[in-house]
């Protein structure tokens, strides 16, 4: 491990590029800033993106080929395949459960000025079933009113939070006046539950989770890229950090258009999410494909 | 396990495939391996108490599954074949391309065990230090200095192979 005049360890340059700073914006600048003076520190960082590319590309196949069969028969046997407890859940918006562990921060603090609204942070606190919507998720045509120039959609996989035991169970507008308000109910295994609410921003950057009470409910908030997110969760466990990687890698590989004719009617599929964003569509464009991690 | 839980077992069948094929080098003993892993995680599902993540508890027992029969698992030094490249590439590879993914197989084959487990766990499945300190159960600090010794030597190996041609990524 060798430090330099910046403080700036090896191990800093590996995280780097790795992709282990994205939720530390601050260490990820000074390590770019280090990287713009250090020719042999970018070279390094350079070959392990390289390194990382070069070895994904050798496995990633496997990702995309048919699950065998015996795998899943020694996971499910002869019993029925799909989850249908969950598919019976697919359609019901439950009572949100109080958040746990009022105002206790599950990341870092906020600093001033944090790019995420109040009114979405404070509309996942207060929020009601009645207000929850259904579980159909079409785009907002109300809401792509031509303000600043071209009007792009934003469209990304839906997050998933399977690897912490959670399953999508409903998503939609909670909010008919917000129609760029999105939410993402899921469920886990022993009932508690995980409310994700986005709305796209027009900030680029990214901000560091952190947490506020409204009353007594505590919301993780944070910013990935051009989406600003509100996080409600009852269980104690789920890491507002961890969930934001999540979100990143999701957002990472958006895909934005020109919404057409035909975006106007057609709903969502399955597995995305899209939201309309009004900005400058070419802005927004070289904003998102800019970020370091589209070097992966 | 009921079957939200299966279901969610098997979301990550194609990680566990991929991470056991990196360890293996051969898609039908990393399909063992994971075979392996899913009757040991049946067996054991009393044991996951939703305290880590599904992910986590998964690798964990498909590490300790590979290591309990390394002799067995024990890779034949054939990453670097032509044609299990061709087979596994992400995308159709070109000769460069090849000349590419030959040059990194032979360079983590070169790898001690120690390092290119965490190698790979980082590369391939982008898993955080602390997750890989848990699915491996080691300290933190150890998943970094090998780590950090896995990379370099990665990056000896490559520079020697390829000369003094300047790397180049992939996509």
């Amino acid at each position: 491990m060798t430090e330099n005049r910046d403080s700036i360890a090896e191990i800093d340059l590996l995280a780097y590029a790795d992709g282990r700073l994205a939720g530390d914006p601050v260490r990820r600048a000074a390590v770019e800033r280090h990287l713009a003076r250090d020719r042999e520190a970018a070279r390094l960082v350079a070959d392990i993106e390289a390194q990382n590319a070069q070895i994904r590309a050798l496995y990633d196949r496997v990702l995309d080929a048919p699950i065998p069969e015996r795998h899943r028969d020694a996971l499910w046997g002869n019993a029925e395949r799909g989850g249908g407890a969950w598919m019976r859940l697919a359609a019901s918006v439950a009572l949100f459960a109080l958040a746990a562990a009022g105002g206790a921060a599950v990341g870092y603090h906020a600093r001033d000025g944090i790019d995420v609204p109040s009114s979405l942070i404070e509309r996942a606190a207060t929020i009601t079933p009645a207000e929850a919507g259904d579980a159909t998720f079409a785009l907002a045509s109300t809401g792509r009113e031509r303000v600043a120039g071209e009007t792009v959609n934003l469209s990304f996989a839906m997050p998933d939070l399977s690897a912490f035991g959670y399953r999508l169970v409903a998503r939609g507008h909670p909010d008919p006046g917000a129609p760029n308000l999105v939410r993402f109910l899921y469920r886990g295994v022993e009932g508690k539950e995980v409310s994700l609410f986005m709305r796209p921003r027009m900030d680029p950057g990214e901000e560091r989770v952190s947490t506020r009470t409204v009353g007594d409910v505590a919301v993780s908030y944070w910013s990935a890229g051009p989406v600003a997110v509100a996080m409600r969760t009852d269980d104690p466990q789920m890491d507002g950090i961890a969930v934001a990687k999540v979100l990143k890698h999701a957002v990472d590989f958006a895909r934005v258009s020109v919404p057409g004719p035909l975006d106007e009617a057609a709903p969502l599929d399955g597995t995305g999410a899209q939201m309309a964003v009004e900005a400058e569509a070419g802005t927004m464009l070289t904003d998102i494909h800019a970020g370091p991690s589209q070097l992966q | 396990m009921n079957d939200d839980v299966k279901w969610m077992v098997e979301r990550q069948i194609p990680h566990l495939r991929r991470y056991a094929l990196a360890l293996t080098r051969n898609l039908d003993q990393a399909d063992d391996l994971v075979q392996d892993t899913l009757e040991r995680a049946l067996k054991k599902r009393h044991l996951w108490r939703r305290t880590g993540s599904l992910r986590s508890w998964l690798f964990r027992i498909l590490y300790r599954t590979y290591v309990d029969n390394r002799r067995r698992w024990r890779p034949e030094r054939m990453a670097a074949d032509p044609a299990l490249i061709d087979a596994f590439a992400s995308q159709p590879p070109d000769q460069e391309h090849r000349v590419e993914y030959t040059n990194i197989a032979h360079a983590l084959d070169q790898l001690p065990d120690e390092q290119r487990e965490i190698v790979l766990l980082t590369a391939v499945e982008g898993m955080a230090y602390d997750e890989i300190a848990d699915v491996l159960s080691i300290p933190i600090g150890t998943v970094r200095s090998r780590l950090s010794r896995g990379r370099e030597a990665l990056r000896r190996f490559r520079s020697h192979t390829e000369g003094a041609a300047p790397l180049r990524r992939v996509k």
